[in-house]
């Protein structure tokens, strides 16, 4: 008899911290292309990518960062808040997702609004602005090995 | 009488847990009434549409909420267009790569180190001293204000002010709020199709009109003083974690108002005086710091921009 009711209790109990859990355990990549690090700061090893609209699991927080696991390919990192949205990204959307973004916060819907497609007609309607090197800006990558090495050598921390 | 107690256990710990999951199920549940009234009286949506939404609604505060990163983004190369097409670029490897990577690095100890397409640099090839933030992290800095620098420490606080305006939104926070309701009307119309000329051109309008509200700010009126003291408390904290010296950001307003013209067409008009920036920055800093330069970071702010 006591048995059975320690087990109800227990099972009772991981269904509560696993309902607590559900609610902030899922979070998907705001930004286009994001990395999954080692530790928790920008010094720690690239352990992989994830892409925007992708989802993780949330498996811990320490300050701005999170323990993620991603929901396809589970690969594990931390990942910083500001990569990070509370809400799902539907990267196409149906009506019905377009009736959920619109009445909760729950839902955000990808490539809708300003776009790329709203930037091409912006540009058809003013063609002295040039996007030539804003598109050169967008293309210089700076690796973690050279961020290490100017705070190194600038003896910064 | 045990069993009693059991099941009475075992209901309020079920009750907990259902109550936990719809916790789970509605949180974050927020809504758009305004946005919806607007949009039935505009014609774009249904007056059922608008009912339906309206149901599940409260309130947005503030339609800048609704811009997305990706949002934040297109808006942020297209103010980057205008900034780069209005100015001559300076095309220079070593300093394009220096600047590039000193203000990554810097981004990364802000409190927004991530943002949809990144942070970038690039110097613009004028005489003006002048910096430009646009909405995402594209950031402009001019010849000129490279010149007022005498150390790693002073670009960086350059830099940082910048990545500071990036950080708290000060573009997107330009825009006015009837361009997004547009916005959010235009999505709701169009629903999961692909854009009809009407729509396309009724989001290309409200773009335009967030462009022209942004770079009003960014080129002809200035932020408030408000913005520029915010941007620069964000800059003094983010040379803090990175490890720069921040009483550089005051020996760099110091310099700014030495060759500053009071009514140039530069940093003077679009930003309070240097002298009233002062005060702030070391009240923020505290007094304590001194202004000691780092010979490492000198050396090689000295052979990255000795031309410039």
């Amino acid at each position: 008899m006591k048995k059975t009711k320690s087990l109800i209790i227990a099972v009772c109990l991981v269904l509560f911290v696993a309902a607590v859990a559900f609610a902030a355990s899922k979070m998907s990549v705001q930004i286009k292309e994001a990395q999954l690090r080692a530790t928790p700061d920008y010094l720690g090893k690239v352990t992989g990518k994830a892409s925007y609209g992708d989802q993780v699991n949330i498996e811990g927080t320490q300050g701005a960062w999170k323990k993620v696991k991603t929901v396809k390919g589970a690969q594990s990192g931390w990942m910083h808040d500001s990569a990070l949205s509370e809400k799902e990204i539907r990267m196409s959307a149906g009506d019905k997702d377009v009736k959920i973004a619109a009445s909760s916060s729950e839902l955000q819907l990808a490539g809708k609004g300003f776009s790329k497609e709203v930037e091409n007609e912006y540009k058809k309607k003013n063609s002295a602005v040039t996007y030539k090197w804003v598109d050169q800006m967008e293309r210089i990558k700076i690796s973690q090995p050279q961020i290490q090495k100017f705070m190194k050598e600038g003896e910064l921390k | 009488m045990k069993t009693m107690k059991k099941s009475r256990l075992f209901m309020a710990v079920s009750v907990l847990a259902v109550t936990a999951f719809s916790a789970a199920a509605f949180y974050g549940c927020q809504a758009m009434g305004p946005l919806a009234k607007v949009g039935a009286a505009t014609g774009i949506i249904t007056s059922d549409q608008a009912d339906s939404i309206e149901k599940v609604s409260t309130a947005v505060s503030k339609a800048s909420e609704t811009i997305t990163p990706e949002q934040e983004y297109y808006i942020g190369r297209t103010i980057g267009a205008v900034i780069s097409s209005k100015y001559k670029v300076y095309q220079n490897d070593i300093v394009t790569d220096y600047i590039n990577v000193m203000g990554q690095s810097l981004s990364k100890f802000s409190d927004m180190p991530e943002t949809f397409g990144g942070y970038h640099f690039l110097v613009l090839d004028s005489d003006e001293i002048n910096a430009f933030a646009a909405p995402g992290g594209l950031i402009f800095v001019t010849r000129g204000i490279l010149r007022c620098c005498k150390d790693e420490d002073a670009v960086a606080a350059v830099l940082a002010h910048e990545i500071g305006h990036v950080q708290l939104k000060h573009g997107t926070e330009s825009i006015d709020d009837s361009r997004m309701t547009s916005v959010v009307t235009t999505i709701l119309a169009e629903g999961a199709k692909n854009l009809g000329p009407k729509e396309l051109a009724s989001l290309t309008t409200a773009f335009e009109g967030s462009i022209s509200d942004i770079t009003n700010k960014l080129v002809t009126n200035g932020y408030s003083r408000e913005y520029e003291n915010q941007a620069d408390k964000a800059a003094v904290t983010i040379m803090k974690r990175a490890g720069y010296n921040p009483t550089a950001l005051v020996s760099m307003l110091e310099m700014m108002g030495k060759v500053m013209k009071p009514d140039g067409m530069d940093f003077a008009k679009t930003h309070p005086s240097p002298q009233s920036r002062i005060e702030v920055v070391k009240e923020v800093i505290g007094g304590s710091a001194k202004a000691d330069v780092n010979t490492a970071r000198l050396a090689r702010f000295n052979r990255n921009l000795a031309n410039i």
